[in-house]
């Protein structure tokens, strides 16, 4: 299958990147490494005219452990030195992002703004017109959930934006207004075609801030897949932990990715245990708090009630991994 | 002596005559190259990119083929115009199934598919048109052009409603169906005693598997490019594992002679029994080239090859084993449901194939099977790597590793006492010549260290045993013929060089490397003077193809029977220059060697140029005919082959008891393949064939939603990765076949079916449940876990209570 027509863009600069978004608005779509757009593009999935690259902005392409550019390739992540000593939940994570030759094409901010996935819509289209099109490409009616016919129940499956939730990140955003911050756990809609909250058009993410305060975590995360390279997660469960001197929890975050439309936050569910004394029974109270807390879509690989199971099992395992005081202490 | 002027040209450097008693093998066969690690003869060509491949190759005027491909499952077709498709320019032709309605199939007993749908749709993706434009972006344009209504009909999609009547509201699939039901082939087999063996046993064991449809995902996509030539002959290069068939089912629905068509076969990226059909594709690139006066070149998208398919069959199987209080085998009875898909293929061979692979590698006294292989509304199953061998193997395999839990025996003592002794028959009538497998279970067992570890390994790890056995050839032809089933033709000339002409299909296993060593190992030259010509039917004598584990056998005998007339020749050469008797001479080394005076000896282009004097090049050629064998009830000939590969495996692996995943971590392997020709590519095939296994028992399947196939691409349909792959321990056991190649067997099909059931066994060992659906995914496996945790905790209720 050939790639469709569209014309190329590859502008130096992110201003100018923005400019050219804002002059095609919905016939442009952007590319960073290609490994999740072209693809869908062999598919015939929502091929706009127009593709902006953004390859050739050498400024996007910083790494600190307070700023890490969006055009920074997932392989630089997995190999950076300074993460490794700082943030190393961000070169495990990177690390588990689909195969090595991809992992030398994809980006820090293609995995971010990674487009939602589905069982029905990640088809070619001979397949999808068997099933009269869904509502993210062509059709009228979500094919997940027949009920709806307003609402896309694809699956958001980037893995970085868990890791990034747990250390409290805010994505750097520039637009033809200008540049802002929005911090991870406000970025996402839980809907498949929608995305994003309050995206401005023309606007692109440039990069993601880190607080300092994220380098106090101990901070972890687990992928769900069948095989252990290649595969999309059927969920990902990122942890970040502090306990004091008494073992104490100070800080706790979880989220998880490809579960629902969006990466979710579960700081809420585990807010009640900061403050508890950290142990073996704690962790699997908060497995079990993740894991009834958790919702899944049934549209990527294994079945949504074993992917909430794993939620609360792939937590604890986390916490007992990440803080020696939540580990069995028989062994 | 010499008619040429430049005798140099005959006089290549050769060293002195090496120490005869030098490197030898141990086993005081006098080889050169036999059972030399020795390099794929294609293999720089493919590491450098240099192969040529299908999709290589470009023809002048060459149009582009897709295939539209059928949204419906089960459909009628009331209209198609293709007129407004035709009138778009760039547009060369459109193909609709009334254009080539002749139907074919690779077995003469069930003819049922067309180049295109015909009046009805059988399958999601089955084809509907076709069309040749100027590049694939006209193609699919074409495709909106086309006007079809079609009236969707019921589709089968569960193999237990293809097997009861038709109701009103449905439709057969086939017309063809002897009854009133979507039944493609019924067997039905007893051997000796079965219900008295289960009567009487001490043990009996009963499971039911459930098998989900897997896919060969070989590496190239399928691919055609067709040409009619100027002076109308067809030529079509085509990914073919059987050229043979592909030419004959050609000249059938093209109404072609045969020698007005051509079949070539270049370089082939895989094919695991998926590309051993003749196919739809290359009748409908044939009629296009027919059509249009050009060249025709079609590629699959990785969806179509899915589509394609042709895999291994889904199906349910039930097996009862019975076992006297010695831990005897006394009975077997295997009852198989088999999906087919919407088209016969190999499917009767399978039917038949699901009970008969069954009757070894153990002596198994009374035998009863049924098989049903139906027609359903999905891509059609066919031939895959161990061909019918593989799901009825796991069952009973498992069934024995239940027996001997019950029992409490050893799965390995209990295996060698039920072992086939070497020559020896089968109740069904099989003939069993050399035989390895207690050599293979007892290398295993050693080197895995079974006795300190089986049972006694901490919970979550377990090790499990499997083992089998494989056909070495088909001994029957499909086609009734009286020709060979496999001929080699060699030339040499002057130049020195050894031309193979061989039609056996070289598909990644190396099988022109397997020829060219066996021939250059008669003739006693080294490999780089062998020249391989495979496939061309123009030039390529007739074999069988490569398919049912049968070329290293019968082409390997077939290449050293020519091989040996060669040999005849050049030793007749060198007793016209020496005087010395024939009896004497021996070929090694680039020599014409004298045993007795080696003074005498004569270098090999010497011999050369005195046999090619007045009557140019040597040319031979050699054949093989399986010997007549078996009894005579009907089927008898399914499973019957010259010899029998046998295989013994054990796995060692982990078992997450929270998240149900499995991690095999090391596999000791033996595989008796006969004399070992060439130790790399046996190595291969063995390790290859337990990657494959796995990824059938821990996660590759067909994934359906109704009749479409969710998984049809290499993301989600999952081969295991490198990351996945165990520490495999191989060993190769040489039984020395009396009638083989040297001794050869195979070892490209057999090695595949026992990983499964070492699997199944060891995840047994490790956290005690039976998984009987495969693949045993993660979830699988934790509910199988779970099911027993409650289980457990009831009977301990009970018990207290």
């Amino acid at each position: 299958m050939e790639l469709p027509a569209f014309q190329y863009h590859r502008p130096a600069s992110a201003e100018d990147a923005v400019a050219l978004l804002k002059q095609y608005g919905d016939d442009a779509d952007l590319v960073a490494g290609g490994t999740d757009l072209l693809p869908n593009y062999k598919n015939r999935l929502n091929n706009k005219k127009h593709v902006v690259s953004l390859a050739g902005i050498a400024s996007l392409r910083e790494l600190s452990p307070t700023r890490i550019g969006a055009l920074t390739r997932l392989v630089e992540m997995e190999r950076s030195e300074v993460l490794a000593s700082t943030l190393p939940i961000l070169q495990e994570t990177a690390a588990s992002i689909s195969s090595p030759p991809l992992r030398e094409h994809g980006t820090v901010g293609g995995n971010l703004m990674l487009d939602t996935r589905c069982y029905f819509f990640n088809q070619a289209p001979m397949w999808r017109r068997s099933k009269h099109f869904c509502l993210k490409a062509e059709g009228d009616q979500c094919l997940v959930v027949p009920s709806s016919n307003d609402h896309c129940y694809a699956t958001y499956s980037g893995e970085l934006a868990a890791a990034f939730l747990v250390l409290g990140a805010s994505l750097d955003l520039l637009g033809p207004d200008g540049a802002r911050s929005v911090l991870v756990s406000d970025f996402f809609e839980d809907e498949g075609i929608v995305r994003f909250r309050d995206r401005r058009p023309g606007e692109i993410v440039v990069g993601v801030t880190i607080p300092d305060s994220a380098q106090q975590l101990a901070a972890g995360y687990s992928k769900l897949r069948i095989r252990d390279s290649i595969d999309f997660p059927s969920l990902g469960v990122a942890v970040a932990v502090k306990t004091d001197t008494a073992n104490n929890i100070e800080h706790l975050h979880v989220a998880t990715t490809a579960m629902t439309s969006r990466p979710e936050s579960l700081d809420s569910e585990v807010q009640s245990f900061v403050g508890q004394r950290a142990s073996p029974a704690v962790a699997a109270e908060i497995g079990d708090a993740v894991h009834k807390a958790s919702k899944a879509y049934r549209n990527v690989p294994l079945d949504p009630r074993y992917r909430r199971k794993m939620a609360g099992v792939f937590t604890r395992r986390l916490l007992e991994r990440l803080d020696s005081a939540f580990g069995d202490t028989r062994g | 002596m010499g008619t040429y002027q430049n005798k140099r040209a005959f006089r290549e450097v050769a060293n002195d005559l090496p120490d005869p008693d030098g490197d030898r093998r141990q086993d005081d066969s006098k080889f050169n190259l036999i059972g030399k690690r020795t390099p794929l003869i294609d293999a720089r060509d493919k590491v450098t990119g240099q192969a040529i491949y299908t999709d290589d190759i470009q023809l002048p005027g060459m149009l582009i083929c897709k295939i539209f491909r059928a949204p419906w499952a089960h459909a009628r077709i009331d209209k198609i115009d293709t007129s407004k498709a035709e009138a778009l320019p760039g547009v060369h032709a459109v193909m609709i199934g009334t254009d080539a309605p002749i139907k074919f199939g690779v077995l003469p007993i069930s003819q049922d598919e067309t180049a295109l749908a015909v009046d009805k749709v059988r399958h999601q993706g089955e084809g509907v048109f076709a069309v040749a434009a100027e590049s694939e972006a006209l193609a699919l344009e074409a495709f909106d052009l086309v006007d079809i209504e079609v009236t969707q009909l019921k589709p089968f999609l569960n193999k237990k409603d293809s097997v009861r009547d038709i109701r009103d509201d449905e439709e057969k699939i086939h017309e063809h169906c002897r009854y009133d039901n979507n039944i493609h082939k019924r067997v039905e087999q007893e051997f000796g005693d079965p219900s008295g063996a289960f009567e009487n046993a001490a043990y009996t064991a009963h499971a039911s598997f459930e098998f989900q449809g897997v896919t060969h995902a070989f590496t190239e996509p399928i691919a055609a490019i067709a040409h009619w030539t100027p002076d109308e002959r067809l030529v079509i290069w085509t990914s073919q594992q059987v050229p043979h068939y592909t030419h004959l089912a050609l000249s059938k629905v093209l109404e072609l002679p045969m020698h007005r068509i051509r079949v070539i076969k270049p370089v082939v990226g895989g094919g695991f029994g998926g590309k051993s059909d003749p196919f739809p594709h290359e009748m409908v690139v044939s009629w296009l080239a027919m059509k249009t006066g050009r060249p025709v070149k079609i590629l699959f998208d990785r969806e179509e090859v899915f589509f394609s398919n042709h895999g291994r069959h889904p199906t349910s199987t039930h097996v009862g084993m019975a076992v006297s209080d010695e831990g005897k085998i006394t009975a077997l009875d295997v009852d198989a449901l088999i999906d087919g898909g919407a088209f016969g293929s190999f499917g009767v061979v399978t039917a038949y194939y699901n009970g008969v692979l069954s009757h070894g590698p153990y002596r198994i006294p009374s035998f009863k099977y049924r098989g049903t292989r139906v027609y359903s509304n999905r891509p059609v199953s066919g031939a895959m790597r161990g061909h019918g061998s593989v799901n009825s193997r796991l069952c009973s395999e498992v069934a024995l590793d239940m027996i001997c839990a019950e029992a409490g025996w050893d799965p390995v003592e209990v295996r060698l006492k039920n072992t086939l002794p070497e020559f020896t028959t089968l109740v069904n009538g099989f003939r069993i010549t050399s035989n390895g497998i207690r050599e293979c279970i007892e290398t295993v067992a050693r080197k895995s260290n079974w006795s300190d570890k089986h049972g006694k390994l901490p919970p979550g790890r377990g090790i499990g045993i499997g083992c089998g056995f494989y056909i070495s050839g088909s001994a029957l032809q499909i086609h009734k013929s009286r020709l060979p089933q496999s001929t080699v033709h060699l030339k040499i000339d002057m130049d020195g060089g050894v031309t193979i002409h061989t039609g056996a299909s070289d598909i990644g296993q190396g099988s022109d490397t397997m020829a060219a060593q066996v021939v250059a190992e008669v003739l006693g030259l080294p490999m780089e003077r062998m020249r391989v010509y495979a496939v061309d039917t123009d030039m390529s004598p007739i074999d069988l193809g490569s398919y049912s584990s049968r070329v290293t056998f019968m082409n390997g005998l077939a290449a050293k029977r020519a091989a040996e007339q060669i040999r005849d020749m050049l030793i007749e050469a060198a007793v016209s220059i020496s005087g010395y008797a024939k009896e004497s001479f021996e070929l090694r080394d680039s020599w014409v060697y004298n045993r007795h005076w080696p003074d005498a000896s004569v270098r090999y282009m010497d011999a050369l140029e005195e046999a090619l004097a007045d009557r140019g090049a040597l040319i031979a050629s050699g054949s093989y005919t399986a010997p007549p064998m078996g009894l005579g009830y009907k089927g008898a000939g399914a499973g019957l082959s010259p010899t029998y590969s046998f295989t013994s495996y054990i796995c060692e692996l982990e078992v997450d008891a929270e998240t149900g995943f499995i991690t095999p971590c090391s596999i000791w392997a033996a595989h008796d393949c006969g004399r070992v020709l060439n130790p790399i590519a046996v190595e291969g095939q063995i390790e290859g064939s337990i990657h494959m296994g796995l990824g059938q028992v821990l996660c590759e399947e067909m994934d359906y939603l109704g009749p479409a196939l969710v998984n049809g691409n290499l993301l989600d349909y999952r081969v295991p990765t490198p990351t996945q792959t165990p520490h495999m321990d191989v060993t190769l056991v040489e039984s020395i076949d009396p009638e083989g190649p040297f001794g050869a067997k195979e070892c490209g099909e057999g090695g595949l079916a026992p990983i499964l059931p070492a699997v199944a066994n060891a995840v047994y060992d490790a956290v005690g449940v039976r998984v009987k659906r495969l693949p045993m995914t993660p979830d699988v496996v934790l509910a199988a876990i779970e099911r027993k945790a409650r289980a457990d905790r009831k009977q301990e209720a009970a018990e207290s209570a």
